[in-house]
């Protein structure tokens, strides 16, 4: 098996990477896929707990760098999706404690145990977002349609480019098709137009994600969730499927709430 | 720039001559476009020699552009168009170095042909954190994102949406800075400067895209449509 390793990057913090790389990897290995997820937010270790399987964590990424434990001891086996493993950062180290090559090293060895290896970056364009790079086939752009993640993700798209990797591939996180339609928050387009790369999915804002990342268990894992519905999509077109985007809209109102909503309407135009 | 009779200094293309020729075999290709020539003869003739090298013939082959004379860019643009169609792919532009004097810059006129030989051609878009600098002119063929820089000694000419900073002009003295155009097919810059003069892109959500120039007129920043 040669594995392909797929970094999850954003540049800002906070706006979803590490549950979309959870979900992403619970979706591939439902899929029948070997995954393993790769925490390499050094010190600030959160995959292993989004995922529920902190209380299992014995061998970090740390000690394989440090050849303290072969990367397959250090892999932690999902019990819940068969497949999938994760291979935990270290709480006591910090980013500059791995450099690139090093990252590059231990992800290469974890290609002889999956089909996707899938890279957790750190937020920010230092030091653990480079080391997070260096070993990607592919990388994976985390932004939420606000002003200030997509004017990270730009710089982003700079930088992986600058390194000689090709263009990423979009995740727009947490879009709320409601906002969009009063025109109160930016659209897929409005994103495209700016960042002009290809997008991969498109995750509605979901209430279950905050239950379910609190549970540590991925959204992805639960069925009849619209966000866990985008997770396996993205995957499906990871794994060279060519699927449609989901219909965002919102569902359908009563007539009676058409109407109200019609009349608010003419009410509002005369004062705006 | 209808009806303005050209510079003097212009060369002729020779009548024997295409005013674009293909040159070199397999993957690797050279364009060299005559000076002055006419677009549509251009294309006809960049047409007809891919012709009679056959179709499927180019693979994944890639191209440079050679003016010998100015650098136009609607030509590249048009001939890139009919290259892409041939599966060859516009890799770069190259202007010769050496030019003869310029004529004086005429300010009455509302887009000069701006004196790009030498000019830094930077192909792709220009992503936020990005800065290039030059000290004669920049062409972007491309956009030029919100937290992009471009610092250029002379003008500033973005084939694209220009919504980062622009400072032009950096070489001039700041009284001497009339003849300097910042031209874009799409100019909201987060922030231009010529010489002393700063602007911002007025905030009209309503805005229509379209080509316009920006210059510096009696110290204040001035923009118009740029054809």
């Amino acid at each position: 098996m040669a594995g392909k390793i797929i970094t999850v990057t954003s540049g800002k913090g906070g706006v979803g990477k590490t549950t979309t790389t959870a979900n992403i990897g619970v979706a591939l290995a439902s899929r029948g896929r070997k995954v393993v997820v790769v925490d390499a937010d050094i010190g600030l270790r959160n995959l292993d707990v989004v995922m529920g399987l902190e209380n299992r964590v014995v061998y970090n990424l740390i000690h394989v760098v440090r050849g303290v434990a072969s990367a397959e001891r250090a892999l932690i086996r999902d019990k819940r999706v068969p497949g999938l493993m994760l291979l935990a950062a270290d709480q006591h180290s910090d980013k500059d404690d791995v450099d690139p090559e090093e990252m590059k090293d231990v992800c290469d060895q974890l290609r002889a145990f999956a089909d996707f290896i899938l890279v957790d970056s750190p937020a920010g364009i230092e030091q653990g977002f480079r080391n997070a790079l260096a070993p990607a086939d592919e990388v994976l752009l985390v932004t939420t349609p606000e002003v200030s993640a997509v004017r990270d993700a730009d710089r982003v798209i700079g930088l992986v480019e600058a390194s000689g990797k090709p263009a990423p591939r979009l995740v727009l996180n947490r879009i709320k098709p409601e906002l969009v339609a009063r025109g109160d928050m930016m659209s897929t387009e409005d994103v495209l137009d700016i960042l002009r790369i290809h997008i991969i999915g498109i995750v509605p804002e979901d209430g279950d994600i905050v239950a379910a990342t609190n549970r540590g268990e991925p959204v992805t894992l639960k069925r009849g969730s619209r966000a866990g519905q985008a997770y396996h999509n993205i995957a499906a077109r990871l794994d060279g499927e060519d699927l449609p985007f989901m219909n965002l809209e919102l569902p359908p109102t009563s007539l009676l709430d058409r109407l109200s909503h019609l009349f608010n309407l003419g009410g509002s135009g005369g004062t705006t | 720039m209808n009806g303005i009779p050209p510079p003097a200094t212009r060369e002729l293309p020779t009548p024997d001559r295409p005013p674009v020729q293909l040159k070199g075999r397999g993957r690797g290709l050279r364009l060299s476009i005559a000076p002055r020539c006419d677009p549509a003869e251009a294309e006809a003739s960049l047409r007809s020699q891919l012709a009679g090298r056959g179709g499927g013939f180019f693979g994944d082959a890639q191209v440079l552009l050679e003016f010998s004379g100015r650098l136009d860019l609607a030509l590249a643009q048009r001939l890139a168009g009919v290259l892409d169609e041939a599966g060859i792919r516009v890799i770069g532009i190259v202007t010769p170095e050496a030019r003869p004097p310029l004529p004086e810059p005429n300010v009455d006129r509302l887009t000069p042909d701006l004196p790009l030989e030498g000019a830094r051609v930077v192909t792709g878009n220009l992503r936020g954190g990005q800065r290039i600098s030059h000290v004669g002119s920049v062409v972007v063929l491309g956009d030029v994102n919100p937290g992009a820089e471009v610092l250029a000694g002379e003008h500033v000419l973005v084939w694209g949406r220009l919504r980062g900073v622009v400072e032009a002009g950096l070489a001039r003295d700041p009284e001497a800075v009339d003849d300097i155009r910042v031209c874009a097919l799409d100019l909201s810059p987060t922030q231009l400067r010529i010489g002393d003069a700063i602007a911002r892109a007025p905030v009209e959500p309503d805005r229509v895209p379209m080509p316009e120039t920006a210059r510096v007129v009696s110290g204040s920043i001035v923009v118009d449509t740029w054809r």
